[in-house]
Protein backbone atom coordinates (compact mmCIF):
# COMPACT_ATOMS: atom_id res chain seq x y z
CA UNK A 1 0.00 0.00 0.00
CA UNK A 2 1.38 3.19 -0.89
CA UNK A 3 0.82 6.52 1.18
CA UNK A 4 1.84 9.91 0.44
CA UNK A 5 5.87 9.84 0.67
CA UNK A 6 8.31 12.66 1.76
CA UNK A 7 11.26 12.10 -0.54
CA UNK A 8 14.49 14.28 -0.02
CA UNK A 9 16.02 15.71 -3.06
CA UNK A 10 19.46 14.71 -3.70
CA UNK A 11 22.03 17.34 -4.49
CA UNK A 12 19.40 19.88 -5.39
CA UNK A 13 19.06 21.23 -2.38
CA UNK A 14 14.98 20.68 -2.56
CA UNK A 15 12.50 18.48 -1.95
CA UNK A 16 10.43 16.52 -4.18
CA UNK A 17 6.71 15.29 -2.65
CA UNK A 18 5.65 11.90 -5.04
CA UNK A 19 2.23 11.96 -4.62
CA UNK A 20 0.54 8.42 -4.85
CA UNK A 21 -2.50 8.33 -3.19
CA UNK A 22 -3.60 5.70 -0.70
CA UNK A 23 -5.97 2.73 -0.93
CA UNK A 24 -7.27 -0.02 -3.75
CA UNK A 25 -5.75 0.48 -7.02
CA UNK A 26 -7.45 1.26 -10.59
CA UNK A 27 -6.37 -0.88 -13.34
CA UNK A 28 -3.45 1.05 -14.92
CA UNK A 29 -4.46 1.31 -18.60
CA UNK A 30 -8.11 2.38 -17.69
CA UNK A 31 -6.98 4.98 -14.94
CA UNK A 32 -4.83 6.90 -17.91
CA UNK A 33 -7.57 6.74 -20.66
CA UNK A 34 -9.92 8.03 -18.26
CA UNK A 35 -7.60 10.52 -16.90
CA UNK A 36 -6.59 11.44 -20.42
CA UNK A 37 -10.69 11.84 -20.94
CA UNK A 38 -11.21 14.25 -17.90
CA UNK A 39 -7.75 15.98 -19.33
CA UNK A 40 -9.84 16.72 -22.88
CA UNK A 41 -13.15 17.72 -21.20
CA UNK A 42 -10.92 20.57 -19.05
CA UNK A 43 -8.90 21.12 -22.04
CA UNK A 44 -11.70 21.72 -24.37
CA UNK A 45 -13.69 23.77 -21.33
CA UNK A 46 -10.60 25.86 -20.97
CA UNK A 47 -10.28 26.90 -24.90
CA UNK A 48 -14.47 27.61 -24.77
CA UNK A 49 -15.17 24.63 -26.73
CA UNK A 50 -18.50 23.51 -25.24
CA UNK A 51 -19.58 21.32 -27.69
CA UNK A 52 -15.96 19.61 -27.51
CA UNK A 53 -16.14 19.60 -23.96
CA UNK A 54 -19.49 18.09 -24.15
CA UNK A 55 -18.48 15.27 -26.12
CA UNK A 56 -15.61 14.64 -23.99
CA UNK A 57 -17.74 14.30 -20.70
CA UNK A 58 -19.91 11.75 -22.80
CA UNK A 59 -16.80 9.73 -23.47
CA UNK A 60 -15.92 9.94 -20.08
CA UNK A 61 -18.85 8.55 -18.39
CA UNK A 62 -19.23 5.90 -21.00
CA UNK A 63 -15.57 5.36 -20.34
CA UNK A 64 -16.41 4.69 -16.74
CA UNK A 65 -19.13 2.55 -17.39
CA UNK A 66 -17.11 0.36 -19.22
CA UNK A 67 -14.20 0.40 -16.84
CA UNK A 68 -17.01 -1.03 -14.08
CA UNK A 69 -18.16 -3.39 -16.19
CA UNK A 70 -14.89 -4.82 -16.95
CA UNK A 71 -14.09 -5.18 -13.44
CA UNK A 72 -11.17 -1.99 -13.73
CA UNK A 73 -12.44 -0.04 -10.79
CA UNK A 74 -12.83 -1.31 -7.58
CA UNK A 75 -15.80 -1.70 -6.07
CA UNK A 76 -15.30 1.27 -3.07
CA UNK A 77 -14.83 3.60 -5.84
CA UNK A 78 -17.82 3.13 -8.34
CA UNK A 79 -20.43 5.24 -6.87
CA UNK A 80 -18.46 8.13 -6.51
CA UNK A 81 -16.75 7.86 -9.79
CA UNK A 82 -19.46 7.33 -11.88
CA UNK A 83 -21.64 9.79 -9.51
CA UNK A 84 -18.63 11.90 -10.74
CA UNK A 85 -18.74 11.49 -13.92
CA UNK A 86 -22.17 11.81 -14.74
CA UNK A 87 -22.27 15.20 -12.43
CA UNK A 88 -19.62 16.85 -14.61
CA UNK A 89 -21.39 15.76 -17.58
CA UNK A 90 -24.28 17.61 -16.62
CA UNK A 91 -22.45 20.52 -15.39
CA UNK A 92 -20.89 21.17 -18.63
CA UNK A 93 -22.10 24.36 -20.04
CA UNK A 94 -24.85 24.21 -22.86
CA UNK A 95 -23.27 23.33 -26.41
CA UNK A 96 -24.68 25.87 -29.16
CA UNK A 97 -25.09 23.45 -31.68
CA UNK A 98 -22.78 24.39 -35.02
CA UNK A 99 -22.78 22.41 -38.36
CA UNK A 100 -19.87 20.18 -37.95
CA UNK A 101 -16.35 21.69 -39.62
CA UNK A 102 -15.74 18.60 -41.44
CA UNK A 103 -19.15 18.26 -42.68
CA UNK A 104 -18.58 20.33 -46.14
CA UNK A 105 -15.40 18.50 -46.90
CA UNK A 106 -16.61 15.34 -46.03
CA UNK A 107 -19.60 16.20 -48.24
CA UNK A 108 -16.85 16.95 -51.19
CA UNK A 109 -14.97 13.86 -50.49
CA UNK A 110 -18.03 11.60 -50.97
CA UNK A 111 -18.68 13.23 -54.01
CA UNK A 112 -15.25 12.54 -54.70
CA UNK A 113 -15.34 8.99 -53.71
CA UNK A 114 -18.73 8.91 -56.19
CA UNK A 115 -16.49 9.84 -59.02
CA UNK A 116 -13.88 7.55 -58.29
CA UNK A 117 -16.20 4.76 -58.01
CA UNK A 118 -18.03 6.07 -60.82
CA UNK A 119 -14.84 5.77 -63.22
CA UNK A 120 -14.56 2.32 -62.15
CA UNK B 1 -37.52 -9.70 -21.85
CA UNK B 2 -39.92 -9.14 -24.46
CA UNK B 3 -42.91 -8.30 -21.43
CA UNK B 4 -40.91 -5.02 -20.75
CA UNK B 5 -39.76 -2.65 -23.71
CA UNK B 6 -37.46 0.11 -23.01
CA UNK B 7 -37.55 3.12 -23.32
CA UNK B 8 -35.09 5.41 -22.09
CA UNK B 9 -32.43 5.23 -19.17
CA UNK B 10 -33.53 7.57 -16.18
CA UNK B 11 -30.32 7.29 -14.30
CA UNK B 12 -27.17 5.20 -13.65
CA UNK B 13 -25.73 4.56 -10.42
CA UNK B 14 -22.64 3.00 -9.11
CA UNK B 15 -24.36 -0.13 -9.06
CA UNK B 16 -26.99 -0.40 -11.44
CA UNK B 17 -28.80 1.62 -14.61
CA UNK B 18 -32.24 2.63 -14.20
CA UNK B 19 -34.76 2.30 -17.31
CA UNK B 20 -37.81 3.44 -18.16
CA UNK B 21 -39.88 0.42 -19.78
CA UNK B 22 -43.15 -0.20 -20.62
CA UNK B 23 -45.07 -3.64 -19.35
CA UNK B 24 -46.69 -4.73 -22.46
CA UNK B 25 -48.64 -7.49 -20.70
CA UNK B 26 -50.48 -4.90 -18.13
CA UNK B 27 -50.13 -1.73 -20.23
CA UNK B 28 -48.28 0.32 -17.83
CA UNK B 29 -44.74 2.07 -17.18
CA UNK B 30 -42.15 0.32 -14.78
CA UNK B 31 -38.69 1.35 -13.79
CA UNK B 32 -36.21 -1.45 -13.93
CA UNK B 33 -32.78 -1.50 -12.44
CA UNK B 34 -30.15 -3.43 -13.85
CA UNK B 35 -26.84 -4.40 -11.73
CA UNK B 36 -23.82 -3.26 -13.93
CA UNK B 37 -21.78 -6.53 -15.41
CA UNK B 38 -18.98 -6.49 -12.99
CA UNK B 39 -21.13 -6.61 -10.25
CA UNK B 40 -23.45 -9.70 -12.05
CA UNK B 41 -20.17 -12.11 -11.78
CA UNK B 42 -20.27 -11.95 -8.35
CA UNK B 43 -22.03 -14.83 -7.71
CA UNK B 44 -22.97 -13.72 -3.88
CA UNK B 45 -24.07 -10.76 -4.58
CA UNK B 46 -26.12 -11.20 -7.38
CA UNK B 47 -27.45 -14.06 -5.23
CA UNK B 48 -28.27 -11.89 -2.43
CA UNK B 49 -29.78 -9.04 -4.96
CA UNK B 50 -32.03 -11.41 -6.52
CA UNK B 51 -33.00 -13.10 -2.82
CA UNK B 52 -33.56 -9.37 -1.33
CA UNK B 53 -35.34 -7.92 -4.08
CA UNK B 54 -38.07 -11.10 -3.72
CA UNK B 55 -38.31 -10.05 -0.27
CA UNK B 56 -39.07 -6.53 -1.08
CA UNK B 57 -41.84 -7.75 -3.85
CA UNK B 58 -43.87 -8.80 -0.68
CA UNK B 59 -43.89 -5.55 0.37
CA UNK B 60 -47.18 -3.93 -0.34
CA UNK B 61 -47.38 -0.47 1.33
CA UNK B 62 -48.84 2.68 -0.64
CA UNK B 63 -45.06 4.83 0.75
CA UNK B 64 -42.92 2.27 -0.54
CA UNK B 65 -41.86 1.56 -4.57
CA UNK B 66 -43.43 -1.67 -5.34
CA UNK B 67 -41.64 -4.57 -6.79
CA UNK B 68 -43.33 -6.38 -9.60
CA UNK B 69 -40.97 -8.52 -10.57
CA UNK B 70 -37.39 -9.92 -10.07
CA UNK B 71 -34.90 -12.02 -12.57
CA UNK B 72 -31.84 -12.40 -14.66
CA UNK B 73 -31.21 -11.76 -18.71
CA UNK B 74 -28.08 -13.19 -19.91
CA UNK B 75 -27.05 -13.65 -15.80
CA UNK B 76 -27.33 -10.06 -15.30
CA UNK B 77 -30.12 -9.61 -12.99
CA UNK B 78 -32.95 -7.20 -12.67
CA UNK B 79 -35.86 -5.75 -10.37
CA UNK B 80 -39.07 -4.14 -12.17
CA UNK B 81 -40.36 -1.60 -9.75
CA UNK B 82 -43.34 0.83 -9.93
CA UNK B 83 -42.23 3.62 -11.96
CA UNK B 84 -42.94 6.74 -9.54
CA UNK B 85 -43.96 10.16 -11.62
CA UNK B 86 -41.94 13.31 -9.40
CA UNK B 87 -38.95 13.90 -7.92
CA UNK B 88 -35.93 12.67 -5.38
CA UNK B 89 -36.89 14.50 -1.88
CA UNK B 90 -33.21 15.70 -2.30
CA UNK B 91 -34.39 17.65 -5.27
CA UNK B 92 -37.00 19.24 -2.83
CA UNK B 93 -34.98 20.09 -0.39
CA UNK B 94 -32.88 21.54 -2.87
CA UNK B 95 -35.62 23.47 -3.99
CA UNK B 96 -37.84 24.23 -1.40
CA UNK B 97 -35.90 23.57 2.37
CA UNK B 98 -35.85 24.80 5.09
CA UNK B 99 -39.65 23.33 4.54
CA UNK B 100 -42.60 24.56 6.97
CA UNK B 101 -42.50 22.19 9.85
CA UNK B 102 -46.25 21.04 9.07
CA UNK B 103 -45.53 19.99 5.67
CA UNK B 104 -41.65 18.25 6.73
CA UNK B 105 -43.90 16.51 9.49
CA UNK B 106 -46.68 15.73 7.04
CA UNK B 107 -43.93 13.98 4.56
CA UNK B 108 -42.00 12.54 7.34
CA UNK B 109 -44.86 10.33 8.85
CA UNK B 110 -45.78 9.15 5.72
CA UNK B 111 -41.99 7.90 5.54
CA UNK B 112 -42.55 6.44 9.17
CA UNK B 113 -45.47 4.35 7.81
CA UNK B 114 -43.97 2.72 5.14
CA UNK B 115 -41.15 1.96 7.33
CA UNK B 116 -43.28 0.94 10.00
CA UNK B 117 -44.76 -1.76 7.26
CA UNK B 118 -41.09 -3.28 6.02
CA UNK B 119 -39.54 -3.45 9.77
CA UNK B 120 -42.88 -5.25 11.06
CA UNK B 121 -41.83 -7.60 7.59
CA UNK B 122 -38.86 -7.70 9.08
CA UNK B 123 -37.25 -6.12 6.12
CA UNK B 124 -34.41 -3.07 7.16
CA UNK B 125 -33.76 0.05 4.74
CA UNK B 126 -30.15 0.36 5.93
CA UNK B 127 -29.91 3.24 3.40
CA UNK B 128 -32.90 5.90 4.06
CA UNK B 129 -31.32 9.37 2.32
CA UNK B 130 -33.28 11.86 0.44
CA UNK B 131 -32.18 10.44 -3.02
CA UNK B 132 -33.59 7.28 -1.74
CA UNK B 133 -37.34 9.01 -0.88
CA UNK B 134 -40.12 9.99 -4.15
CA UNK B 135 -42.40 12.46 -3.87
CA UNK B 136 -44.96 12.35 -5.89
CA UNK B 137 -46.47 16.01 -7.42
CA UNK B 138 -49.56 15.28 -4.72
CA UNK B 139 -46.95 15.18 -2.12
CA UNK B 140 -47.30 11.59 -1.57
CA UNK B 141 -43.64 9.75 -0.29
CA UNK B 142 -42.39 6.46 -1.45
CA UNK B 143 -39.76 5.07 -0.12
CA UNK B 144 -37.20 3.08 -3.25
CA UNK B 145 -35.01 0.65 -3.10
CA UNK B 146 -35.90 -1.51 0.19
CA UNK B 147 -34.33 -4.47 0.82
CA UNK B 148 -31.93 -3.94 -1.87
CA UNK B 149 -28.91 -5.38 -1.64
CA UNK B 150 -25.78 -2.95 -1.73
CA UNK B 151 -22.17 -3.97 -3.69
CA UNK B 152 -20.69 -3.30 0.06
CA UNK B 153 -21.82 -2.74 3.34
CA UNK B 154 -22.48 0.71 3.24
CA UNK B 155 -20.01 0.78 6.72
CA UNK B 156 -17.08 -0.95 4.37
CA UNK B 157 -17.80 2.00 1.48
CA UNK B 158 -17.75 4.74 3.59
CA UNK B 159 -14.65 3.78 5.88
CA UNK B 160 -13.09 3.67 2.25
CA UNK B 161 -14.26 6.98 2.00
CA UNK B 162 -16.08 7.23 -1.21
CA UNK B 163 -19.54 7.91 0.05
CA UNK B 164 -19.54 10.30 2.24
CA UNK B 165 -23.10 11.70 1.15
CA UNK B 166 -24.50 8.73 2.14
CA UNK B 167 -22.65 9.13 5.22
CA UNK B 168 -24.23 11.62 6.64
CA UNK B 169 -27.06 9.90 6.82
CA UNK B 170 -25.88 6.55 8.67
CA UNK B 171 -26.02 5.72 12.17
CA UNK B 172 -23.15 5.51 14.24
CA UNK B 173 -23.27 1.86 14.59
CA UNK B 174 -24.14 1.13 10.72
CA UNK B 175 -20.86 3.37 10.32
CA UNK B 176 -19.02 1.10 12.28
CA UNK B 177 -20.11 -1.97 11.03
CA UNK B 178 -22.42 -3.16 13.94
CA UNK B 179 -25.26 -4.99 13.27
CA UNK B 180 -27.87 -3.14 11.99
CA UNK B 181 -31.32 -2.96 13.23
CA UNK B 182 -34.76 -0.82 12.60
CA UNK B 183 -32.95 1.73 14.59
CA UNK B 184 -30.60 2.28 12.14
CA UNK B 185 -33.42 3.76 9.84
CA UNK B 186 -34.73 5.72 12.46
CA UNK B 187 -31.52 7.75 12.55
CA UNK B 188 -31.39 7.85 9.14
CA UNK B 189 -35.09 9.63 8.80
CA UNK B 190 -34.18 11.54 12.24
CA UNK B 191 -31.35 13.05 10.08
CA UNK B 192 -33.20 13.18 6.98
CA UNK B 193 -35.97 15.66 8.68
CA UNK B 194 -33.42 17.65 10.14
CA UNK B 195 -32.33 18.23 6.65
CA UNK B 196 -35.80 19.45 5.92
CA UNK B 197 -36.29 21.51 8.78
CA UNK B 198 -32.83 22.85 8.72
CA UNK B 199 -31.91 22.96 4.57
CA UNK B 200 -28.57 21.36 5.54
CA UNK B 201 -27.86 17.73 7.26
CA UNK B 202 -27.41 17.23 11.31
CA UNK B 203 -23.32 17.67 10.71
CA UNK B 204 -20.55 19.12 8.27
CA UNK B 205 -17.83 17.15 7.92
CA UNK B 206 -15.80 16.50 5.30
CA UNK B 207 -14.12 13.13 6.81
CA UNK B 208 -15.66 10.62 8.58
CA UNK B 209 -13.42 10.80 11.61
CA UNK B 210 -14.53 14.09 12.01
CA UNK B 211 -18.64 12.92 11.30
CA UNK B 212 -17.18 10.04 14.16
CA UNK B 213 -16.32 12.80 16.90
CA UNK B 214 -18.99 15.10 15.92
CA UNK B 215 -21.29 12.70 16.71
CA UNK B 216 -19.76 11.48 20.04
CA UNK B 217 -19.41 15.07 21.16
CA UNK B 218 -22.90 15.49 21.01
CA UNK B 219 -26.55 16.58 19.29
CA UNK B 220 -26.29 18.94 16.21
CA UNK B 221 -26.66 22.77 16.39
CA UNK B 222 -30.64 23.73 17.24
CA UNK B 223 -32.92 23.92 14.48
CA UNK B 224 -33.76 27.59 14.47
CA UNK B 225 -37.78 28.35 13.75
CA UNK B 226 -38.27 24.80 14.85
CA UNK B 227 -41.25 24.25 17.55
CA UNK B 228 -39.15 22.97 20.80
CA UNK B 229 -41.14 19.71 20.71
CA UNK B 230 -40.47 18.53 17.35
CA UNK B 231 -36.84 19.81 17.64
CA UNK B 232 -36.53 17.61 20.77
CA UNK B 233 -37.79 14.46 19.00
CA UNK B 234 -35.54 14.89 15.48
CA UNK B 235 -33.05 15.19 18.14
CA UNK B 236 -33.66 11.60 19.96
CA UNK B 237 -33.77 10.18 16.38
CA UNK B 238 -29.85 11.47 16.07
CA UNK B 239 -29.30 9.69 19.50
CA UNK B 240 -25.84 7.74 19.90
CA UNK B 241 -26.86 4.92 21.36
CA UNK B 242 -29.49 3.06 19.46
CA UNK B 243 -32.27 2.71 22.17
CA UNK B 244 -31.87 6.05 22.72
CA UNK B 245 -33.96 6.95 19.58
CA UNK B 246 -37.61 6.54 19.31
CA UNK B 247 -38.66 2.81 19.42
CA UNK B 248 -40.31 1.76 16.26
CA UNK B 249 -41.17 3.94 13.22
CA UNK B 250 -44.63 4.03 14.54
CA UNK B 251 -43.34 5.62 17.95
CA UNK B 252 -41.56 8.01 15.65
CA UNK B 253 -44.79 9.33 14.11
CA UNK B 254 -46.96 9.83 17.27
CA UNK B 255 -44.24 11.50 18.78
CA UNK B 256 -43.95 13.75 15.51
CA UNK B 257 -47.54 14.02 15.48
CA UNK B 258 -47.92 14.75 18.87
CA UNK B 259 -45.01 17.47 18.67
CA UNK B 260 -45.86 19.39 15.23
CA UNK B 261 -48.10 22.71 15.16
CA UNK B 262 -51.02 21.06 13.79
CA UNK B 263 -51.32 17.61 14.35
CA UNK B 264 -51.79 15.78 11.51
CA UNK B 265 -55.82 14.01 11.63
CA UNK B 266 -54.22 10.24 10.56
CA UNK B 267 -51.32 8.46 12.20
CA UNK B 268 -50.42 5.33 12.69
CA UNK B 269 -51.79 2.55 14.89
CA UNK B 270 -51.10 3.36 18.54
CA UNK B 271 -47.46 1.00 19.27
CA UNK B 272 -46.80 0.19 22.70
CA UNK B 273 -43.57 2.69 23.23
CA UNK B 274 -44.13 3.58 27.15
CA UNK B 275 -40.44 2.29 27.99
CA UNK B 276 -38.89 4.40 25.04
CA UNK B 277 -39.01 7.65 26.66
CA UNK B 278 -37.30 6.24 29.93
CA UNK B 279 -34.02 5.88 28.27
CA UNK B 280 -33.98 8.74 25.49
CA UNK B 281 -31.48 11.66 25.79
CA UNK B 282 -32.80 14.57 26.09
CA UNK B 283 -30.74 17.21 23.63
CA UNK B 284 -28.46 19.25 25.16
CA UNK B 285 -26.86 16.38 27.11
CA UNK B 286 -23.82 15.06 26.16
CA UNK B 287 -24.55 10.93 25.55
CA UNK B 288 -22.78 8.81 26.97
CA UNK B 289 -21.41 6.08 24.96
CA UNK B 290 -20.66 2.96 26.45
CA UNK B 291 -17.59 0.98 26.81
CA UNK B 292 -18.53 -1.19 23.94
CA UNK B 293 -19.46 1.78 21.50
CA UNK B 294 -16.00 3.24 22.14
CA UNK B 295 -13.85 -0.02 21.30
CA UNK B 296 -15.98 -0.53 18.37
CA UNK B 297 -15.07 3.27 17.26
CA UNK B 298 -11.38 3.03 17.64
CA UNK B 299 -12.04 -0.44 16.16
CA UNK B 300 -13.10 1.00 13.20
CA UNK B 301 -10.96 4.20 12.78
CA UNK B 302 -8.25 1.36 12.70
CA UNK B 303 -10.12 -0.77 9.97
CA UNK B 304 -10.55 2.36 8.18
CA UNK B 305 -6.79 3.14 8.25
CA UNK B 306 -5.94 -0.39 7.34
CA UNK B 307 -8.13 0.34 3.93
CA UNK B 308 -6.14 2.91 2.97
CA UNK B 309 -8.76 5.58 3.49
CA UNK B 310 -7.41 7.79 6.63
CA UNK B 311 -4.45 8.74 7.48
CA UNK B 312 -4.19 8.51 11.37
CA UNK B 313 -2.01 11.77 12.92
CA UNK B 314 0.51 9.65 14.15
CA UNK B 315 3.93 10.98 15.51
CA UNK B 316 6.45 9.85 12.80
CA UNK B 317 9.51 9.66 15.40
CA UNK B 318 6.99 7.37 17.65
CA UNK B 319 7.34 5.22 14.70
CA UNK B 320 9.67 5.26 11.63
CA UNK B 321 7.24 2.93 9.61
CA UNK B 322 4.36 5.26 10.09
CA UNK B 323 4.04 8.04 7.34
CA UNK B 324 4.68 11.58 8.30
CA UNK B 325 1.29 12.68 10.42
CA UNK B 326 -1.12 14.39 7.96
CA UNK B 327 -4.57 15.41 8.78
CA UNK B 328 -7.41 12.88 9.44
CA UNK B 329 -8.99 12.82 6.06
CA UNK B 330 -11.44 10.46 4.33
CA UNK B 331 -10.07 10.15 0.63
CA UNK B 332 -12.78 10.82 -1.53
CA UNK B 333 -13.29 12.52 -5.31
CA UNK B 334 -11.90 16.54 -5.06
CA UNK B 335 -14.52 19.09 -6.94
CA UNK B 336 -12.96 22.09 -8.31
CA UNK B 337 -15.16 25.71 -8.01
CA UNK B 338 -15.60 24.97 -12.18
CA UNK B 339 -16.09 22.09 -14.18
CA UNK B 340 -12.31 22.42 -16.04
CA UNK B 341 -10.77 22.23 -12.67
CA UNK B 342 -13.14 19.59 -11.24
CA UNK B 343 -12.21 17.67 -14.40
CA UNK B 344 -7.80 18.24 -14.23
CA UNK B 345 -8.67 17.06 -10.46
CA UNK B 346 -10.49 13.54 -11.16
CA UNK B 347 -7.58 13.18 -13.79
CA UNK B 348 -5.02 13.67 -10.77
CA UNK B 349 -7.41 11.49 -8.75
CA UNK B 350 -7.19 8.62 -11.43
CA UNK B 351 -3.49 8.99 -12.23
CA UNK B 352 -2.92 8.64 -8.52
CA UNK B 353 -4.52 5.38 -8.09
CA UNK B 354 -3.53 4.04 -10.86
CA UNK B 355 -2.58 0.37 -10.43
Amino acid sequence: MSSAVLLAGCGGGGAEIEKTAPGPRIEGASAERLAGLSDEVARRLETGDACGAAEAAVQLRDGVSEAINDGAIPTIYLEDLSGFANELEAQIPVCAEKPPPGEKKNKDKEKENDKEEGDD
Amino acid sequence: MTRYVTERTLGRGGMATVELARDEQLGRKVAIKRLFGSLSGDEDFRERFLREGRMAARLSHPNIVGVHDVGEEDGVPYIVMEHVEGETLADLIARKAPLDPDRAVDLVLQICAGLEHAHAAGLVHRDIKPQNLLVRSDDTVKIADFGIARPLDGTQMTQAGTVLGTAAYLAPEQALGERVTGAADIYSLGAVTYELLAGRPPYQFESLVELTVKQREGPPPPLPGVPAELEEVVLRCLALEPEARPRSAAALAHELAGASPEPPTEVLPEPGVTAATEVMARPGRTVRISRRLQLAIAGALLAAALAGGLTLGLRQEEDPEVPPAQPARVDTLPRGETPAESARLLAEWLRARAG
